[in-house]
């Protein structure tokens, strides 16, 4: 690489490095704005938005263990399907 | 073997878990007969970055400490950021936005770890670049190994040091960790957590773990001579912050005391603002290392209250001084710890975390022997048996692809 190193540049080789996840995300989408128009329809979206502030922590914390669990789970899945295949693959020599 | 370690913190002054063990590893390397340098920054607070440390060459007990200037973070937008991508992460600009935000980016450390052939200014650093055989990043989390890793990537080591938390979810994580030729985990729950989350069994990785550094003898009656404690207690050593769950510990002992617990609850480390401590919890502030020993020589049971760890150091001292564990088993580096010590119990939430504690306390045999499975258990956690993990882990990095 020549000359100084760009850091928008080592971080878009971070991205093309990630490749795809073993399980897509998890994600909890921002809150809907309200239907409602005017003065009021901005307060409910205020409130829906200083709501989900509140509880981002909790919320990410509960789905950082739920991904754990997900991913765990697909791991033990992968385990079980490769001994269920060395199994048949034996029953078939015998 | 000549070594580079990128951290994003380094000094005797830096409060970190992370910091401590890159700084242990990298003296116990030279110690070894290793050549380790540091690629570091000259901060000591991992918010500001602010300057702390002069830039250049100092030298550690025999490991060159390369320190550079800090381009200014943005912690508002980062924390912001961090809570938005924590519910959505993958959006590549906004990742990219907070991994600058947070920092600690510095543009002099990255030059001196890219390689710029062309760049006769740079000659000698290139030079010292290509005498390493290999260059480890410590931690997943910060712009140092962020940055670093797409330059060091022929000859690259990541110790990630994770647990389970969001960031480990974002793409950018994802591609730091995949970017390593080999990775360097502390237990094997971190390894598997790591396979598991971003998907790299094509990686090697070696489980180094870290050494115990000599401890000195505890002294039971010193410690309750120094200061007003309980007469029999549980012991927390940390720092004193709801992140570390010490506001759970402190509900569930005091649901384990009005049901008629005898223990009392000694909370030792630097209290962060903002924790409502009550009175008949004793507190000590920071401690010296003596002050630790002779604290772990009183107490009857030390507590693991943090749901989020990649390496319980305490547990390895608490089971080092034969005392049992009482950990929270969410955290599954604490439970497979224990569970390979037989060092000490697991509380899953209030209801058991009394349960277990009253088993505890009433019963001297069983504290006994678990003290003195953990105090076995403990032993095997040497300097030397790390360097000659690490030496494995250098050696993945840098063999030939296949």
């Amino acid at each position: 690489m020549a000359g100084e190193p760009d850091p928008d540049k080592l971080l878009a080789d971070l991205r093309d490095a990630a490749g795809e996840p073993p399980l897509p995300p998890l994600r909890i989408s921002d809150p809907a704005p309200s239907a409602r128009e005017g003065i009021s329809g901005k307060a409910v979206g205020e409130s829906r938005r200083a709501v989900m502030r509140l509880i981002t922590p909790a919320l990410a914390d509960l789905l950082a263990q739920l991904e754990r669990d997900r991913h765990r789970t697909q791991a033990e899945i992968a385990r079980l399907e490769a001994r269920i295949a060395d199994l048949e693959a034996d029953s078939g020599k015998g | 073997m000549a070594i580079a370690f990128v951290v994003q913190r380094y000094g005797t002054e830096v409060a970190g878990g992370a910091e401590a063990l890159c700084r242990d590893t990298a003296r116990a390397l030279v110690r070894a007969g290793e050549d380790v340098t540091i690629y570091t920054t000259t901060a000591r607070d991992y918010l500001t970055w602010a300057p702390y440390y002069p830039e250049g060459t100092t030298d550690d007990d025999g490991v060159e400490v390369r320190r550079f200037a800090v381009n200014r973070p943005d912690p508002d937008r980062s924390a912001a950021l961090v809570r938005r991508l924590a519910l959505n992460p993958g959006d590549p600009a906004e990742e990219a936005e907070w991994a600058k935000a947070q920092g600690p980016v510095s543009s002099p450390l990255l030059a001196a770890l890219s390689e710029s052939p062309t760049k006769p200014a740079d000659r000698h650093l290139v030079h010292r670049q290509c005498r390493y055989e290999a260059v480890a990043c410590w931690t997943y989390l910060y712009a140092t190994s962020q940055m670093a890793m797409p330059l060091i990537r022929d000859r690259s080591i990541l110790v990630p040091l994770a647990h389970e938390e969001p960031m480990l979810r974002f793409t950018l994580t994802r591609g730091v960790i995949r970017s390593a030729r080999a990775h360097a985990f502390m237990v094997p729950e971190e390894q598997a957590l790591v396979r598991q989350m971003v998907g790299t069994d094509d990686i090697p990785g070696v489980v180094v773990g870290a050494g115990l550094d000599p401890s000195p003898d505890g002294n039971a009656d010193r410690a309750l001579r120094a200061r007003p404690l309980p007469r029999r207690f549980a012991l927390y050593i940390g720092r004193v912050d709801a992140s570390k769950g010490v506001d759970a510990l402190i509900r569930a002992h005091t649901a384990y005391r009005d049901a008629g617990g005898d223990l009392g609850l000694v909370l030792a480390g630097r209290e962060a603002a903002g924790l409502d401590i009550p009175g008949w919890v004793a507190t000590t502030g920071f401690i010296s290392n003596e002050e630790r020993a002779d604290l772990l020589a009183a107490a009857d049971v030390v507590v693991l209250p943090s749901p989020y760890e990649s390496l319980s150091l305490v547990a390895l001292e608490a089971w080092r001084a034969g005392r049992p564990t009482l950990g929270y088993a969410r955290s599954e580096v604490v439970a497979g710890q224990t569970a390979r010590s037989g060092g000490g119990l697991l509380y899953t939430g209030p209801k058991t975390y009394g349960t277990q504690l009253t088993r505890l306390a009433n019963n001297p045999e069983e504290r006994e022997a678990m003290g003195d499975a953990g105090r076995a258990f403990a032993a095997g956690w040497t300097w030397d048996t790390c360097v000659h993990r690490w030496r494995e882990v250098i050696d993945l990095a840098t063999r030939p692809a296949a």
